[in-house]
């Protein structure tokens, strides 16, 4: 049994990211910027709402599994495992009416064990019925949600209530012009694009950006997360601290472009 | 970032790779598995690396001056 249910915290989402709230485990110490908020603010509504090749149910049941991964017993003993694939249990699961089994299993394994994935674990996935599109809009949400849960647990806050999914189906828009062979996922080339996915890079791109691009929206919503939640690479950056920062990859023989 | 790298399986991007090499052998980094995703730097690319690495340097160090306020081309570098 898992020790905590985020689906139950559901029911009390009235005012999202309300950082000045007046119940005190849901207000920061320190002030929080109005971008970030703006962003969280934004990320929740895509969250809810139907993605490329997931309906907001999806979504939303991906992000209370990936908050439930973090008290999975099973993924704990798994963890401790020299390798994790020969391991059987179950997980404690809190979206199974929703999601499949495979599907569960590799929130978990994203959220608990994600530097032990393969290449032979990854081609798996699409045999056991998750193809490519629909994996790499889960990891989207995953990492997004993450991401806005981290912050939460460094301000010393609660986590936000997941939004009430919204109906609707999902786009099905596949891009045109994927490649396949520098990752495991097809990936749009490095370099200008055109059509529909002009916005997404001008010129070159690092690879962890292009990762995400045969989900083209999902390239989108962590761009826009990550500008936000990273200040270095924002003019809200301080001289100083990127001065800092410089010298610090100066010093340690990195080039220096933000990661 | 990293979660995104380990579920997809991505190598480095080749200037990092590149300009890294160094660093990550001697931090231990290269022993990840996840290290494999990345080819090997070549030859010819750790020749370039030493080519260029002076410039890079110097262009950090203007980067880090025009970061601090008084960039310009003018500032002592």
């Amino acid at each position: 049994m898992t020790s905590h249910d985020p689906a139950s915290d559901r029911a009390s989402a009235d005012d999202p990211f309300d950082y000045a709230c007046p119940t005190p485990e849901r207000r920061p110490q320190d002030p929080i910027r109005q971008d970030l908020v703006v962003a969280h603010c934004r990320a929740w509504q895509r969250l809810a709402r139907p993605g490329t090749w997931r309906s907001g149910r999806e979504r939303v049941a991906i992000a209370a599994e990936a908050r439930a991964a973090a008290y999975c017993g099973f993924c704990r003993r798994r963890r401790e495992a020299l390798s994790p694939y020969g391991s059987e249990g179950d997980h404690d699961q809190v979206s199974s009416e929703i999601l499949s089994a495979v599907e569960i299993d590799t929130i978990h394994r994203l959220v608990t064990d994600a530097s032990r994935l393969t290449r032979t674990w990854y081609r798996g996935l699409a045999a056991a019925g998750l193809p490519a599109t629909h994996y790499v809009e889960l990891l989207s949400v995953v990492v997004e949600l993450l991401s806005i849960d981290g912050f939460h647990r460094a301000m010393g806050i609660g986590p936000e209530p997941l939004p009430e999914p919204l109906a609707g189906e999902p786009s099905r828009k596949r891009p045109a012009g994927t490649v396949e062979g520098r990752a495991w996922v097809p990936m749009l080339p490095s370099g200008k694009l055109s059509g529909e996915e002009a916005d997404l890079w001008d010129g070159f791109t690092g690879n962890v950006i292009r990762a995400m691009s045969l989900v083209p929206d999902a390239v989108r919503g962590l761009k826009e997360l990550s500008s936000a939640a990273r200040p270095l690479s924002t003019r809200q950056a301080s001289s100083e601290t990127s001065n800092e920062w410089c010298e610090l990859r100066m010093a340690r023989g990195f080039p220096s472009t933000h990661p | 970032m990293v979660r995104i790298a380990d579920g997809t399986g991505i190598p480095l991007d080749t200037p990092m790779n590149v300009a890294t090499e160094v660093i990550r052998s001697q931090l231990g980094i290269n022993d990840f598995a996840s290290a494999a995703h990345s080819k090997d730097v070549a030859g010819w690319q750790r020749l370039l690396r030493r080519v260029l690495d002076p410039v890079v340097r110097l262009g950090l160090r203007w980067a880090g001056n025009r970061a601090r306020g008084g960039g310009s081309a003018s500032h002592p570098l």
